[in-house]
């Protein structure tokens, strides 16, 4: 019963988006210009191509969030039982936050969250 | 100039959190007071406009219809924009035999009149002012020509 | 308490008496999507106008009052204006990204939104991992950014996606570990039954000073997280025209923007669900004439009047604070909320195993 509830609810976004459109396309004005075309850049015309390199930070933070994302994915089902577990779930979950911890601090100390 | 203080990590959190509530507090109490926008057609009737509002130029008579205005030109004169024009004549007193300028019709362009208030400030004896009147809209633009003053009869 | 799952299961049984059991399904299926749809943008026109509205009371002005009693249909006006503009695409956008970002933002918001119990029975995705189901939908959303920012050909498009994909992922982060504060002090995930263990007392009284900082942690990233408020740098007309949505225009704009607002009140929703007792009344154990008195109110009253609390106050937030620089931000996150997220955690189960909540 849950996957066909889900399956409704993709396809109601899809239709919402879906509907949206054709209705704006159905009822809006169309007219063909050249100048409508170019890409806004404050009104200058734009120079060299528009798919630049990235700054070298973004792939860090990206990184980054990887890692913390899998901790917390793993964090969630110990999340749930660790009221059974007592002392023993707490003690053995310290040791996993410490090392990942350990991590966040040396990238902190290696300066990897500036943004420069 | 003072050096900005840097604060360490614990001392900056608190710092900050508690600039941020001060911030907080500000706007909370901007919340609940009374707002200031005035709702204008419908509130004609309510509406009172300050005493130094510039609305359109007026000559102010008493209840004979007399006017202060003596004919000078000086308004017309500082207008920068050319929006007054003085018709006047010289009468002769009749008792005294000396010729005096009187005032005939008092043209003024309200379509072209900026509104800087130099021709009340120019006239020596207060015979214009402004009126906070401020609806002027007209369909024609002839109607905007207007003559200020009143001529007994 | 008013249980919606009486109305659920009379009209299953009205539909399956006179017509094959398949059949009624499918058509509460599509009476569920429409109904979905409708709410959805509901909710979206309540969000604008309460935000135009709100926005301008803070700063000493009335906000819309011509179109409709007090302005209400300024919203509809608004809408309509939006459909009818015309849809500019450029020339050298890579066409199929450039259409399906907008699906992809607006599936992610749908799918959260479908998770969140408004009343006793009445909720459509109730899976039994719900919150790592809602932290997973709202993940897609990042992607529809991304994208949007990618296909539109221009420079400062992109910049504006890129800068938000790294927040949006930086702030995920806060946002997980702030929800596990809470899963760690009622052992389960699905949202029923994390509304149902708030009959006596909501969590954020029972769960004391972790709760709230799980709390404050939670708005703070989860306001981060829609791109609002003040780290609203990818949408900021000053700083990149507007960012990763430069280049959409009429509609397609249009869904950018209902799926922001209604990010909004997702979030507000979500922590009006996990930390203020969802559509539970505020009962003190003890007081059992207090709490038949509560009882009476409806739970969706309760729901809505504790979501459009906590989205007032992040208007509040809004409104007050001015932006954020990028790099601030996720200085912010990566330096602050995080460490004090995992001791907060940390803490919570300490709290958790010794005892020491109510």
């Amino acid at each position: 019963m849950y996957f066909t509830l889900l399956i409704v609810v993709i396809l109601t976004a899809i239709a919402l988006v879906a509907v949206a459109m054709g209705i704006a396309r159905a009822i809006s004005p169309r007219s063909y210009n050249p100048q409508k075309g170019e890409a806004y850049e404050c009104g200058i015309p734009t120079r060299g191509k528009s798919w630049m390199q990235f700054k070298v930070g973004y792939y860090l933070f990206a990184i980054l969030f990887l890692m913390f994302d899998v901790e917390t994915i793993f964090l969630f089902p110990w999340a749930v039982v660790v009221q059974d577990l007592g002392i023993y779930g707490l003690v053995s979950v310290i040791f996993f936050l410490v090392v990942l911890a350990l991590g966040l601090a040396y990238a902190w100390k290696k300066g990897a969250l500036e943004w420069k | 100039m003072s050096e900005a203080k840097e604060y360490g990590y614990f001392s900056g959190l608190f710092h900050g959190i508690k600039t941020l509530l001060t911030g907080m507090r500000v706007t909370f109490k901007e919340f609940f007071t009374k707002k200031v926008t005035e709702e204008y057609p419908e509130n004609r009737a309510v509406l009172k406009m300050f005493d130094r509002f510039r609305g359109t130029l007026v000559m102010p008579h008493d209840e004979e219809g007399n006017n202060k205005c003596i004919a000078c030109g000086l308004c017309q004169m500082a207008c920068p924009n050319g929006t007054i024009r003085i018709e006047s004549e010289m009468v002769e007193d009749p008792e005294t035999g000396k010729k005096k300028r009187r005032l005939v019709r008092y043209h003024y362009d309200l379509g072209s009149c900026m509104f800087c208030q130099l021709c009340v400030n120019a006239c020596p004896h207060d015979a214009i002012r402004f009126s906070t009147e401020f609806e002027h809209a007209v369909f024609e633009r002839e109607k905007l020509q207007e003559i200020l003053n009143i001529t007994k009869e | 308490m008013f249980d919606f799952s009486i109305v659920t299961s009379w009209i299953h049984e009205l539909l399956t008496s006179v017509m094959p059991a398949g059949l009624a399904v499918f058509i509460e299926c599509v009476v569920i999507g429409v109904c979905l749809m409708l709410a959805y943008a509901v909710i979206a026109i309540i969000m604008i106008f309460m935000e135009r509205k709100v926005c301008a009371a803070f700063q000493c002005r009335l906000g819309p009052v011509r179109v409709g009693p007090w302005g209400t249909l300024q919203l509809f006006a608004d809408v309509f204006k939006m459909l009818i503009k015309e849809i500019i695409t450029i020339r050298h956008a890579d066409k199929f990204l450039y259409n399906l970002a907008p699906y992809i933002v607006v599936l992610s918001s749908i799918l959260a939104f479908a998770c969140i119990p408004v009343n006793k029975g009445m909720e459509i995705l109730d899976f039994n991992v719900g919150v790592f189901f809602l932290m997973a939908a709202s993940s897609i959303g990042i992607v529809g950014v991304l994208l949007a920012g990618w296909s539109s050909n221009n420079k400062y498009s992109l910049i504006g996606a890129m800068r938000s994909g790294a927040q949006m992922i930086s702030y995920e982060l806060s946002v997980g570990l702030s929800i596990l504060t809470i899963v760690v002090l009622t052992d389960t995930m699905q949202f029923s039954e994390i509304v149902e263990r708030q009959a006596d007392g909501w969590f954020i009284f029972k769960g004391h000073v972790p709760a709230v900082i799980a709390f404050i942690i939670y708005l703070i990233a989860g306001n981060a997280e829609v791109n609002r408020g003040p780290f609203d740098l990818p949408e900021a007309e000053s700083e990149l025209t507007a960012g990763y949505h430069t280049e959409y225009s009429g509609m397609h704009f249009g869904l950018f923007y209902v799926a922001e607002f209604v990010n909004l009140f997702i979030v507000s929703a979500i922590a009006a669900t996990i930390f203020l007792g969802g559509w539970m009344p505020l009962h003190i154990p003890g007081l059992d004439g207090f709490n038949q008195v509560m009882d009476y109110i409806p739970g969706f009253v309760w729901f809505f009047a504790k979501a459009l609390f906590v989205v007032w106050l992040l208007m509040w937030i809004k409104w007050t604070f001015p932006r954020l620089r990028i790099d601030q931000i996720l200085t912010l996150e990566w330096k602050y909320l995080v460490p004090i997220g995992l001791v907060n955690l940390l803490l919570m189960v300490m709290c958790v195993v010794f005892g020491w909540h109510f």
